[in-house]
């Protein structure tokens, strides 16, 4: 236990001393909220339902956080440490090959707390962030997308043979995911089509829920084609993962 | 007598239609330092990994401590200390934070600070891995092989990167580890290693043991005891010498003619022979028969025997 706890703190310090890594976990979206924000202001707007250009991009952005840690982070940490022999040499400690994968997922899930904290302070003291949801209902938003987004993750770290092709992998899907899923741009201005395919990628429905625990629905019953989408994505990558994961 | 502390019955590995283990048997008695040595490709680590229990053999038995690694690996893990010959940390890990990380894997450990500080990382403690040198790499290793105090030592490609300084502070390490009981088992590509070091080595090549004993036996009985050196310019008839008894083999290349002997009446003989023969005897040296000598004899690089 003792051993585990230090695991997934040294992983979390090792995050954070990759500076690719935790600019675009950490500092990337509160960027983007100054810049915006300098740019259109936060104040409320009809067409936006009385919200502001913030109040809206910010739900947006907790969904690229995840997605960051979720398909960069993690694919390319993993498929490092097996490359590097890092995975082999803790094989032949006491530590369970389960242990590592879970300190792992516990200190990049840590590392998203931190890039949504961050994210929702700067909005908060900078724009005066509306939040109309419930909280819980916006966490359980939150932690359903990251199962979902990590899972796809862990699909991509075992299909990668080196951390390289880990990393040519993750931006091939984050990139169409940041500017068609939602995440950067609102999916509205979009022109339909585009709309229609970007159904498919994992991230949308992620940010579906999101903005729909924002505006206060009740996305566990309004938004059934979404819940449906994170299920699928869930449980096909897990499917690969298990199929596909080598530890060397 | 007690049971071995590791014991390997007629171990066998391959990988596709490559046998990289062909039958290996061998015994470690507790307190003993074991070597291994060998050509690349000899199954050297492929059988150190399978007692590790990072590979599951194909065929025979393996067991440490009475215990079979491969489905015990966790059980035993607490009970051996491991250094993989290719392994990695995490560039950014720094030393001290990689020490004390592995030290709380465990349930015991030894002093993270003594240890950095016997194998020379006192300086070293807030070095990321990434900039350590390839000895300081190598002696960190070692360290988180330690840290745990454990009972029996895996050590594969024990000093390689290391200067020869290095080296010799490892090997007086590893000397006191073992004067504290434990067993040690080390592959090395260097005979002077497994000269200093072990007790007993056994020679790989192509998968199977083709000698194990003592280091001063496997010289004797592969080379001879002693080894007389001197100068003859190439263009020089060489004296017969191999019909002499207790001589092994006489190899004459670069102006250099070298005679294995068993022992000094052999010597005395040789000698005798190149003054009778009017040899000018130029910079005879007498020396110790090394391992290196046979180490090449035993895997395949014979030494030159001249004709007489």
């Amino acid at each position: 236990m003792r051993g585990l706890v230090r695991l997934i703190w040294v992983e979390f310090l090792l995050q954070l001393r990759e500076p690719f890594a935790a600019f675009f976990a950490l500092a990337f979206p509160p960027l983007l909220v100054l810049l915006f924000g300098s740019i259109y202001g936060n104040e409320p707007k009809p067409e936006l339902g009385g919200l502001g250009t913030i109040d809206v991009a910010v739900s947006g952005y907790v969904g690229m956080v995840i997605a960051t840690v979720a398909i960069f982070n993690l694919p390319i940490s993993l498929a490092g440490y097996r490359e590097r022999g890092i995975l082999r040499r803790l094989a032949v400690t006491p530590l369970s090959p389960f242990a590592v994968f879970l300190a792992h997922l516990v200190s990049l899930a840590l590392l998203t707390v931190c890039g949504i904290l961050l994210l929702v302070l700067v909005a908060k003291v900078g724009y005066h962030l509306r939040f109309l949801g419930s909280l819980s209902s916006a966490i359980a938003a939150g932690a359903l997308g990251g199962i979902t987004l990590f899972s796809v993750g862990f699909a991509l770290a075992a299909l990668a043979p080196t951390a390289r092709t880990a990393q040519v992998a993750s931006m091939l899907l984050f990139y169409p995911m940041l500017f068609l899923s939602g995440m950067a741009l609102p999916r509205e201005i979009l022109p339909e089509r585009i709309q229609r395919v970007a159904i498919f990628l994992p991230a949308t429905p992620v940010v579906t829920l999101l903005r729909a625990a924002w505006e206060n629905t009740a996305w566990w019953r309004n938004e059934p084609h979404a819940l449906l989408a994170l299920v699928l994505w869930t449980i096909g990558s897990l499917a690969v993962a298990a199929w596909r994961f080598r530890w060397e | 007598m007690s049971s071995p502390v590791i014991d390997v019955q007629d171990l066998r590995k391959t990988y596709g239609s490559t046998v990289a283990v062909d039958g290996v048997t061998f015994q470690v008695e507790e307190g003993e330092i074991f070597g291994i040595v060998g050509p690349n490709g000899a199954g050297k680590t492929t059988t150190i990994e399978c007692l590790e229990g990072l590979r599951r053999p194909d065929g025979g038995s393996v067991r440490v401590l009475g215990r079979d690694p491969a489905r015990e690996r966790r059980q035993l893990a607490a009970h051996i200390g491991v250094q993989l010959q290719e392994s990695a940390l995490p560039e950014r890990l720094r030393v001290g934070e990689a020490l004390a990380l592995f030290a709380s894997l465990y349930p015991r450990s030894l002093d993270q600070r003594e240890l950095l500080a016997q194998l020379g990382l006192a300086d070293q403690v807030r070095t990321p891995f990434a900039k350590l040198s390839g000895g300081q790499k190598q002696r960190l290793f070692l360290a988180l092989a330690l840290v745990h105090d454990p009972t029996v030592l895996f050590l594969d490609e024990l000093t390689t990167g290391l200067d020869p300084h290095g080296r010799r502070t490892v090997w007086e390490l590893i000397r006191a580890i073992r004067a504290r009981g434990k067993t040690v088992l080390l592959s090395t590509h260097l005979m002077e290693e497994a000269e200093a070091l072990c007790d007993r080595v056994a020679v790989f090549h192509r998968g199977r043991i083709v000698a194990l004993d003592s280091p001063s036996r496997l010289i004797a009985r592969t080379v001879g005891n002693l080894l007389v050196t001197l100068r003859i310019p190439d263009s020089s008839p060489v004296p017969p010498l191999s019909a002499i008894p207790g001589v092994r083999s006489v190899e004459h290349r670069d102006e250099t003619l070298t005679v294995y002997a068993e022992d000094d009446r052999a010597v005395a003989a040789v000698v005798q022979r190149l003054v009778e023969q009017g040899v000018p005897l130029r910079e005879l040296r007498v020396s110790s028969g090394r391992l290196e000598d046979a180490y090449l004899t035993l895997t395949g690089t014979p030494l030159v025997r001249e004709e007489s």
